[in-house]
């Protein structure tokens, strides 16, 4: 690739612009609304382009090789492609661009799809002018562009995990077994986290020890895994690639705990470890809800247990008569959407003012999971389940249908009218009103012996690593990723990534595929010497540049924008300085400077002025 | 609106008390409604038989013997059919309509009757022998009356029959009484007449005598399948065997007026009516044992015990009844005549006797049942023009 770049052919740099302009018809995505040929024969005449042409599927194969054949042919040195979204087809049209030979920053993305001939399907005449109004403003950018190259930094080829649990060992299984060093990061005494201490799991049907043991195990053994348990992380600084991190330990409580056969891996009297890593996966994962004091009874009434503890209780106990703290137990009843899906001015705020109003996912299935189990142990134990809706996703189901076929009676209830638990009367512990919705809103008591609470997953509070990492955080207190479809481990911090239930509530199932993704993506750029990044950050003009430090304050990325002293004339002065690493290319520092020293590569102020220039200067053409 | 907002218990061992009237399904449904879609006498505002097979999976006892739309039903079977789940809403139905007659019944022995087939054989027979034996005995006491009372005497026959009829209207009126308090709980004490004017109550009884008359709802049943010949239609069949029985119930009443006591010798528009009535009854009851026998039905997935007891009963008594008009007619006598003539009073004094016990108490309650929901409509209509009538 840089044998590529050095071997670019040298005229086009510094000749003047030979533009080809490539106009793609989407297969009638963008022709049905926009006449690409009308276009092409406006564009034709716009100055310095010297070939247009259309063709129906541009990203094709054939459409690929006709621009690599005229760059060649033509002597073209620029490129603009009008098609999609740059998000789909952008690095495409750079690497033909590459492959013609010219350098792939010497290129314009124009998307006159989503932007263009899908927002104007009602307005083609219009919506054509606007594609040459857009082609126009590409074109005139290209005047000023530079070749760029990418910037390359050396690369640490080591991951941070940090959180011991099955979705941190899960990553760092993974890694390992790709080859990749892990260092693993356990704030308690033990791994496994809390799936470890799960008395029955689904779809497994077994305890959450098994899977937990058996993941201990692919790490433990393995060589490229170092463990640090009562740990935790107490200083990032870098960049991805270049992660420098500092992990402190708390002291032992007592010195004979040095068997802890996960302590190993580091000295046992080393009070902190300083590691340099390239990526850094955050698999800090959740909490139960825990339920207020009162809420549906909880804390209140003994009969009214967490779905964990009646888990734990339930596994314990033998065949016969379903006996619970000393009684017979006839009627339980299960209620879903506990500190999850609630509602503003109908469920209490938590902590920090805000309501839980996100679905927490496992609790459907799990608590069917306990229904049906209690059922096929207990036949004679009646089990009714309060439900918003059943959320059995994930091929789970079964757990519905089984259930409901072993005879669990549901009963709908809308979050605006929750239920609500009292005592009970006539020997039973409690009783549940509630406004049933298959029972066409009525209001209908259930009496109860036990109530079993299906709680949610909270964000655990880890409000250090956020603040050291920088790591978006969502209105729902858990991490964020960049898009929870097309970037789903990513955040917004380049090297960071995220693994189960610190992002979200997720199941075991979907713990394990999170932490299996966030192992690819952080190995993908450990498997380079370097580390490539786009080239768009900010530049400073030194000589330009009076020190004023505006921009220093304006910088919101810690390191990315320094001050120096250097020596001009023989007098020192202060001037600016990016790390090219550490800046995303948001220019606010460019907003910002009065002498405009600084410049956003690939998009300088003169470009932005060619483009705004570009779209007002343009002709309309007709339909 | 009040009754909905008042709260209900719920009996999560309701759904085994309901199993032995023959429901065993309940627990299948889920809620989906099919049944009341399908159903054509089901409306918006009485959504059966989803509503009743819900209050019936919940245990809520109060709720089920409140809903009118019990017997609103014609057992078409086009639920059960149609539901999914295998919930028989159907069965359901007609299980909470033998619930329903039971819990009228304070003594319990309805619902032991409806529990048991053996319970159900010992107090048939129970009574038959006793009743039996009452005739016999008490006619051998009394002076002989012409032949045809040799066995028993013509003022024994008719002073037990007026004790039976005495007994039954008590015990209907009880029945009656007892539904009726339950729709009036059930709507806070308030009437569906309350408030409506004279043109709006006539109204609901022309609607109801019309239905009575009619069956034109009966008639909208099944509307899916493939039509049968009008005569064996469950339309028809049901409407002869009603038919048979109101007519041979007028016709023994006109007899008793007319011949016991204004003393004619005969009167011939009950004997005519007498002899339809029976024809009628004898083919409506023929056909709908063999239906059930056959299994073939349009309007029964299943017989309960119940079921065939009524069409045995009904069918033995027409027989009965037809040999006992030829034998007057051609001046036949003997014991056997006589052993005819035993049975077929004993057994139609049990059928009367048992009336409100068994599955004939739909004869009552539905008509009350559809005159409520009748006024009920009245009374929607009404209230929907601002409470201007029309």
């Amino acid at each position: 690739m840089s044998e590529q770049k050095k071997s670019s052919n040298p005229k086009t740099e510094s000749q003047k612009p030979r533009i080809g302009v490539y106009i793609c018809r989407c297969g009638g995505n963008i022709s049905d609304v926009v006449n690409t040929d009308a276009l092409a024969g406006k564009v034709k005449q716009l100055g310095d382009v010297a070939a247009c042409r259309v063709e129906t599927f541009m990203c094709s194969d054939p459409g690929q090789a006709t621009i690599v054949e005229d760059i060649q042919k033509q002597n073209l040195n620029r490129v603009v492609v009008a098609s999609c979204s740059p998000f789909l087809h952008e690095l495409t049209f750079r690497t033909v661009v590459q492959r013609g030979g010219l350098n792939p920053f010497l290129y314009e993305h124009v998307n006159i799809r989503e932007q263009d001939s899908w927002a104007h399907k009602h307005d083609p005449v219009g919506a054509t002018s606007k594609a040459l109004r857009m082609i126009n403003a590409a074109v005139g950018k290209l005047h000023h562009a530079e070749p760029l190259e990418r910037i390359r930094m050396g690369n640490h080829r080591q991951t941070l995990v940090v959180g011991g649990g099955i979705a941190g060992l899960k990553t760092a299984a993974e890694l390992a077994g790709k080859g990749v060093p892990v260092i693993l990061v356990e704030q308690s005494s033990s791994l496994g986290g809390r799936v470890a201490l799960l008395a029955r799991t689904f779809p497994r049907e077994d305890e959450g020890s098994v899977l937990a043991k058996k993941l201990i195990a692919q790490v433990t053994d393995h060589p490229l895994v170092r463990i640090f348990t009562r740990a935790r992380i107490e200083r990032v600084s870098g960049f991805i690639g270049n992660f420098d991190v500092k992990i402190a330990f708390e002291p032992k409580p007592d010195a004979s705990a040095s068997s802890d056969p996960q302590g190993a891996g580091h000295s046992a009297n080393a009070a902190e470890v300083y590691a340099s890593v390239g990526t850094i996966i955050v698999a800090t994962g959740a909490d139960p809800y825990k339920p207020a004091r009162g809420e549906y009874g909880f804390g209140e009434q003994p009969a009214v247990v967490s779905l964990a503890d009646f888990l734990r209780q339930l596994a314990t106990l033998p065949n016969g008569n379903f006996i619970w703290n000393g009684k017979r137990v006839r009627n339980v009843g299960f209620l879903h959407c506990v500190g999850s899906r609630q509602v503003e001015g109908v469920n209490p705020p938590q902590a920090d003012g805000k309501i839980n109003d996100y679905c927490s996912r496992y609790c459907c299935t799990a608590i069917l999971q306990q229904a049906l189990t209690l059922k096929m142990r207990f036949p004679d134990v009646n089990v009714f389940d309060f439900y918003q809706d059943i959320r059995t996703y994930g091929g789970h189901e079964d757990y519905y249908t089984k259930s409901s076929a072993a005879g669990v009676v549901f009963l709908r209830y809308h979050a605006e009218e929750p239920p609500v638990v009292e005592p009970g009367e006539n020997g039973s512990a409690l009783k549940v009103r509630v406004k049933d919705y298959l029972t066409f809103g009525e209001e209908v008591e259930v009496p109860l012996d036990l109530l079993v609470l299906g709680v949610g997953l909270v964000a655990h509070d880890i409000p250090e690593l956020i603040d050291l990492l920088k790591l978006p955080v969502g209105a729902d207190r858990f991490l964020q990723e960049v898009h929870p479809k097309l970037r789903p481990v990513e955040t917004a911090v380049n090297g960071v990534l995220l693994a189960g239930t610190a992002q979200a509530p997720m199941n075991i199932e979907e713990t394990l595929s999170a932490a299996g993704a966030a192992a690819v993506k952080a190995a993908i750029p450990l498997s380079r010497d370097a580390v490539e990044l786009d080239p768009f950050v900010a530049e400073v003009n030194a000589e330009k540049c009076n020190g004023c430090e505006r921009c220093l304050t304006e910088c919101a990325y810690t390191g990315a924008l320094f001050k120096e002293t250097v020596q001009v004339d023989g007098e020192s002065a202060v001037k600016a300085r990016v790390n090219p690493g550490l800046c995303f290319g948001c220019g606010a520092c460019v907003a910002v400077c009065p002498t405009r020293a600084i410049d956003l590569k690939g998009w300088t102020l003169d470009q932005f002025d060619a483009m705004i220039d570009g779209l007002v200067e343009a002709v309309p053409v007709e339909g | 609106m009040g009754a909905t907002l008042r709260h209900q218990t719920v009996d999560p061992d309701f759904r085994n008390a309901l199993a032995r009237f023959g429901a065993n399904s309940v627990i299948n449904c889920f809620n989906c409604g099919n049944c009341s879609a399908i159903c054509s006498l089901s409306k918006g505002n009485t959504p059966f038989p989803r509503k009743l097979v819900r209050y019936a999976q919940l245990g809520l006892k109060e709720k089920l013997v409140q809903s009118p739309e019990l017997w609103l039903c014609y057992s078409c079977g086009d639920c059960s059919v149609t539901c999914p789940r295998g919930a028989e809403p159907g069965e359901t139905m007609a299980a909470l309509r033998r619930y329903s007659i039971a819990s009228f019944d304070p003594t319990g022995l309805t619902r032991r009757m409806y529990e048991s087939p053996a319970v159900t054989l010992t107090v048939t027979l129970l009574l038959a022998g006793v009743l039996a034996f009452l005739l016999v005995s008490l006619g051998q006491a009394q002076p002989m009356h012409g032949w045809i009372f040799g066995l028993v005497p013509y003022e024994v026959v008719h002073k037990v029959g007026m004790g039976v009829f005495a007994l039954l209207a008590i015990v209907s009126v009880a029945g009656s009484i007892g539904l009726v308090r339950n729709y009036r709980r059930s709507m806070d004490g308030d009437s569906p007449l309350r408030g409506l004017p004279l043109r709006a109550r006539l109204r609901v009884l022309k609607q109801l005598g019309q239905e009575i008359l009619t069956m034109n709802r009966h008639a909208q049943c099944n509307e899916d399948e493939t039509p049968a010949p009008w005569y064996l239609t469950p339309r028809a069949i049901h409407y002869s065997v009603m038919a048979g029985f109101l007519g041979l119930f007028t016709a023994s009443g006109l007899n008793f007026l007319f011949v016991y006591f204004l003393g004619w010798g005969w009167f011939p528009p009950a004997r005519v009516l007498g002899t339809i009535s029976g024809l009628l009854m004898l083919y409506g009851v023929s056909v709908s044992l063999y239906q059930r026998y056959r299994g073939k039905a349009t309007c029964v997935t299943s017989s309960a015990l119940s079921d065939w007891w009524l069409l045995a009963f009904l069918l033995v008594l027409a027989v009965t009844g037809f040999w006992i008009e030829t034998a007057v007619s051609f001046g036949w006598a003997g014991p056997v005549n006589d052993t005819v003539l035993l049975i077929h009073t004993t057994m139609a004094m049990e059928l009367v006797l048992l009336l409100m016990v068994t599955k004939l108490a739909h004869a009552v309650y539905r008509p009350l049942s559809l005159g409520l929901y009748f006024a009920r409509q009245q009374r929607d209509i009404y209230e929907a023009n601002g409470g201007n009538h029309d």
